[in-house]
């Protein structure tokens, strides 16, 4: 709507919405393109019929968008509520060359990562919500076991510190921080606080900002962390050298407190 | 009304008013970075966020209106702590460049920092390279983009207040930076004002870059003498450390709020006139070219005065007064030469091609022709005593500030000069003028006086005397007062206060005002 008013493109601040004040101030409609396409046979065969393809409370169909290690990736039209396993395996055609299942990003970018266990979730709005990830856009990232879940961090990071408007200060400059401290684990360039301060930092950026965005960088970063620690640990530098060099007595420094 | 309950503290609002408008009046500080009171809203800096009860999320409290009943939290752990991660996302970026920075010590980032910070650093990373440190953007301002938190202030003065769109925030993400629109230069006249606006140290005043550290600086509320508009300003001076700018007092001018007058703002010719208050002064009185003292001076003046007074003569003394005198100057000028000696008293002198705009800038350049026009009741030009003078019907001639040389031309000065016995120039700086007048008396600068100066809005306000007069110099009233004295007919006022009452009392349009009626927010004429 920004843009379309020949402004830079930041979100509005909210209330009012734009169903209330909108596009030059008038109320109005934002819908993507998948939800209108809901529309016709709605019309067509009615509200009840449409309700009836998906499950409880979340009816009709959703087009899941199957990326990654998949042997067929590509769109799938399916109901609400098939299981992420079904999805994966029966319609995906499973994990290519043998390999076994790391991670599963079940609603693009910006859902929480899912791990193996997690993989009977219905695909609904509500049961994703219940297990800490959300539906989001439906887009389906798989990862097979060679997958550096610090590079795949990254990538995510790389994406968010991109996509950030610059509008609003926790956003703006905590998602290129994210970023930044993420790269230098993944390049082996990183120390113990740097990964001890990365949740923290992560956790700063949600709920404190004037759109979605900021949520999203928390909760997708903060999740690559929280289910794969081990992996992150795994490329500290041992040593600090400010420690060692105390330790040998040839510098000169003050002891920090982490 | 809406009633709502701010930290404990209830407060009764009208519709529409936002959490910090409301905890303002109450006195409850909000941080703010984007946030002016001024500026459309932005919410961009989230650093005003507070707790409001029944809501899940913290709001912004520039942005989120009251309703009734609502109970907000500025001070809980979870406020607090999010004023902390805002604070240290915007230091990610910044230099923390302090010790070389001019903003440091009225710098946001360090108050706050102060207040609500004080975190170990977690900032080791690299930080963005921004392109322009340093940099002049126009006449007045320097623009730092690196030390800039992008609240946008800047952009939302020169897009909503001047309406000259200058700024723009330029590329996305971290790499977000403030700049002006290529081709553009900040060349409004009210560009110091986003010096002054600007939370940080990103605009800096060109001026006022390295002169003085701010902790040095007092201040003195004033009113600007550069036209009627009368924009309230303090008077910001450093008189421990003359070494550091060859003497000068004055440092710089700020605005004062006054919503009635000049709201936040002042423009750039009243922002850097201020160089004559410690420039180019007349420091003694002078006979021709020898100085001499001031009990000399007031016997040449009264001798003179005397003989006219002896043939009946004091009509043939004419005093261009000026409207740049306070109230109280004008009114001790008017009883002693109008109502005590029957001179011909006028201020009026005409404007040579003056500068004005629809907002701040008026073409009448004095700060009190209002009040002289009241207390010297008289609006004829003081031409008429110039042209008289050259036709030799003046014997002694007393001007208060003008310079004749540049209002009616050298050779008309050159003249007056030859004719009149006694030609007196009392002023407080130098100009070709004194050069013609055979007596130059130095008097003291609005900065070092105190009274009252009547705007165009007939609103009389108060100036205080920041610092004692330079040098030898005296105010205006205080010199007529010792004349008066030596002339046998004393007004005997040791304070502006003393005369103030007076005025009160003699002016009908003055009448029932005092000093602390009038205070640091002025109070209209009397119609």
């Amino acid at each position: 709507m920004e843009s379309l008013e020949g402004k830079k493109g930041f979100p509005r601040l909210k209330p009012p919405f734009p169903a209330v004040v909108g596009l030059f101030g008038c109320p109005t409609v934002i819908n993507n393109v998948e939800t209108i396409a809901c529309v016709p046979p709605i019309i067509n065969k009615g509200a009840e019929w449409y309700a009836k393809l998906g499950c409880e409370k979340n009816g009709g169909n959703r087009l899941f968008c199957v990326s990654g290690h998949v042997v067929r990736p590509g769109v799938y039209e399916l109901p609400n509520g098939t299981t992420l396993r079904e999805i994966i395996y029966d319609h995906a055609g499973g994990i290519p060359n043998g390999r076994k299942l790391k991670a599963v990003i079940p609603g693009g970018i910006s859902a929480p990562i899912l791990t193996p266990d997690q993989l009977d979730v219905k695909m609904d709005f509500d049961s994703l919500k219940a297990i800490g990830s959300m539906a989001g856009s439906g887009g389906i990232i798989v990862m097979d076991d060679t997958t550096d879940m610090v590079w795949a961090a990254m990538i995510a990071a790389r994406f968010f510190a991109h996509e950030s408007c610059g509008q609003c200060s926790p956003c703006r400059e905590g998602s290129g921080w994210v970023y930044r401290n993420v790269k230098k684990l993944f390049h082996g360039q990183a120390r113990e606080h740097d990964l001890k301060n990365l949740p923290g930092i992560v956790n700063n950026i949600g709920g404190n900002t004037i759109c979605a965005f900021g949520d999203a960088v928390s909760m997708s970063v903060g999740s690559y962390v929280s289910k794969f620690r081990g992996e992150f640990e795994a490329k500290i530098i041992a040593n600090d050298p400010k420690d060692s060099l105390a330790k040998k007595g040839t510098g000169n420094f003050a002891k920090s407190n982490d | 009304m809406p009633n709502l309950t701010i930290d404990g503290k209830l407060v009764e609002v009208p519709a529409g008013t936002t959490i910090i408008q409301a905890a303002d009046k109450l006195g409850i500080d909000i941080p703010r970075y984007c946030y002016h009171p001024a500026l459309p809203v932005s919410g961009n800096c989230r650093i005003c966020m507070v707790e409001v009860e029944k809501s899940p999320k913290l709001q912004i409290a520039c942005y989120t209106p009251v309703t009734d009943g609502m109970v907000v939290r500025t001070n809980s752990p979870k406020v607090l702590e999010v004023r902390k991660t805002v604070l240290e996302f915007l230091l990610v970026n910044h230099p923390v460049d302090c010790p070389v920075c001019d903003q440091a010590g009225e710098c946001k980032l360090q108050d706050y920092y102060m207040e609500h910070g004080q975190y170990d650093s977690r900032l080791s990373d690299v930080k963005v390279k921004k392109e322009k440190k340093a940099f002049s953007i126009g006449p007045t301002v320097m623009l730092d983009q690196e030390r800039c938190i992008l609240c946008t202030r800047c952009v939302r003065f020169a897009d909503t207040i001047t309406k000259t769109s200058e700024f723009g925030v330029f590329n996305r993400g971290d790499h977000s930076q403030l700049d002006i629109y290529p081709g553009k230069k900040l060349d409004n006249n009210y560009s110091g004002n986003v010096v002054d606006i600007c939370p940080v140290g990103a605009l800096t005043d060109t001026d006022f870059r390295f002169k003085c550290r701010v902790w040095y600086l007092s201040q003195t509320k004033s009113v600007c003498p550069g036209c009627s508009m009368g924009c309230n300003i303090t008077v910001e001076w450093d008189k421990m450390r003359p070494h550091q700018h060859k003497k000068a007092r004055v440092m710089r001018l700020k605005p004062r709020h006054n919503p009635e007058v000049n709201d936040y703002w002042i423009c750039d010719k009243g922002r850097y006139n201020y160089r004559f208050i410690d420039e180019n002064r007349i420091q003694h009185p002078q006979l021709n070219d020898s100085i001499i003292s001031w009990d000399q001076a007031t016997g040449i003046i009264t001798d003179a005065i005397k003989l006219l007074q002896d043939s009946k003569k004091t009509s043939r003394i004419g005093v261009i007064a000026s409207a740049q005198l306070t109230n109280e100057d004008l009114f001790v000028v008017r009883k002693l030469f109008k109502d005590t000696l029957g001179a011909q008293v006028e201020f009026k002198v005409p404007e040579k091609n003056p500068e004005a705009d629809d907002f701040l800038l008026k073409a009448d350049k004095n700060p009190n022709t209002a009040g002289a026009v009241k207390i010297l009741q008289s609006e004829t030009d003081a031409a008429q005593i110039v042209q008289k003078a050259k036709q030799g019907e003046i014997d002694v001639l007393y001007v208060f500030g003008h310079d004749l040389v540049k209002l009616f031309g050298k050779d008309v000065v050159a003249e007056i000069a030859k004719k009149v016995k006694l030609f007196v120039y009392q002023g407080s700086n130098v100009n070709e003028t004194c050069g013609y007048a055979h007596l130059n008396l130095p008097s003291s600068v609005y900065a070092e006086k105190e009274g009252t100066f009547t705007n165009f809005q007939q609103k009389v306000q108060r100036i205080w005397p920041a610092f004692l007069p330079l040098a030898e110099s005296k105010g205006d009233w205080e010199i007529v007062s010792l004349l008066s004295a030596k002339l046998g007919k004393p007004l005997a006022y040791q304070h502006s206060n003393e005369i103030f009452k007076d005025i009160a009392a003699a002016v009908p349009a003055f009448s029932e005002m005092t000093y602390e009626k009038i205070s640091d927010k002025g109070m209209m004429l009397k119609a």
